[in-house]
């Protein structure tokens, strides 16, 4: 057992352990760093096409004219905002758009409702779930050219475009 | 055991200490590595109290009343077309807190008066 050059066993042995150890705390630190990139992105996600619905239906409901809730959306000329296979969707005549990803997690997105001098608002109400994280938004909107709507529920709206 | 301080290698106890150190290093870069998807959070808060806000400020401009004390001065043109306009209202001022750090989404309009 006269050794001149080289390592024992007992060296190598200890020298596989500590690698090994130190590998694992690598991988450990690539490990969580993905998965809180993964999470990150999945809530940026969530947030900015959520965020992208609520600003395009304030948007195209605040001056919009003879809005009504209805049960499915047409090619009638009419203007259309609806949620149909977890996406919130836009149609006008045959002209059918996604506004969002398939994560919308609710189902009666829209409420109009009413106060005590017949004003109407429209409250948007839109949860999104994806990949076990969910996020949700809920704001009102005046109805500034229609008065005296019924309240009402529902998850497709119809309405017309001011005439500019 | 003599010939591996003959070679000039470095002992059990210096490679513990490293790992040690490697260890102390990490535990103080892991909490790096969360911040972007606590920012993510925190701007969804954001996004979350401005629409609250905004909902607020939309049942205020629905109210509107006689009694109001501000004004609003709008000016057209320039030099001698210069024409100005005061309309009688009154600011409003939603506020909407979020997040661990009490940050606050606030909106400020201009009801006019009835």
């Amino acid at each position: 057992m006269k050794i001149r050059k080289g390592f024992t066993l007992v060296e190598l042995v200890i020298f596989l352990a500590l690698l090994g150890i130190v590998l694992a705390i690598i991988f450990r630190v690539f490990y969580v760093g993905h998965n809180a990139f993964a999470a990150g992105s999945t809530q940026f996600q969530l947030q900015s096409d959520l965020r992208k619905a609520g600003d395009f239906i304030t948007d195209e409901l605040r001056y919009a004219e003879e809005i009504d809730i209805a049960d499915s959306p047409d090619d009638d000329g009419y203007c259309y905002i609806f949620l149909e296979d977890s996406r919130i969707k836009y149609q006008y005549k045959d002209d059918i758009r996604d506004i969002t990803d398939p994560i919308i997690a609710n189902d009666n997105i829209f409420e109009i409702k009413r106060d005590s001098n017949g004003r109407n608002f429209l409250s948007i109400n839109i949860t999104g779930a994806m990949q076990g994280k969910s996020y949700n938004i809920t704001t009102e909107v005046l109805l500034k050219n229609v008065s005296n709507l019924e309240p009402e529920a529902g998850k497709v709206i119809k309405y017309k475009k001011p005439v500019s | 055991m003599r010939y591996i301080r003959d070679n000039g290698g470095f002992s059990i106890v210096e490679i513990l200490v490293c790992m040690v150190l490697i260890g102390l290093i990490v535990v103080f870069i892991l909490p790096s590595i969360t911040f972007g998807y606590l920012q993510i959070s925190e701007s969804g808060g954001r996004t979350r109290a401005v629409y609250t806000a905004r909902k607020v400020a939309e049942n205020e401009l629905a109210n509107r009343e006689n009694s109001g004390s501000d004004t609003l001065s709008i000016t057209f043109g320039d030099g001698s077309d210069r024409v100005t306009i005061n309309v009688r209202g009154r600011i409003v001022e939603t506020e909407e807190s979020f997040g661990a750090h009490g940050d606050k989404a606030k909106i400020r309009l201009f009801v006019p008066n009835k």
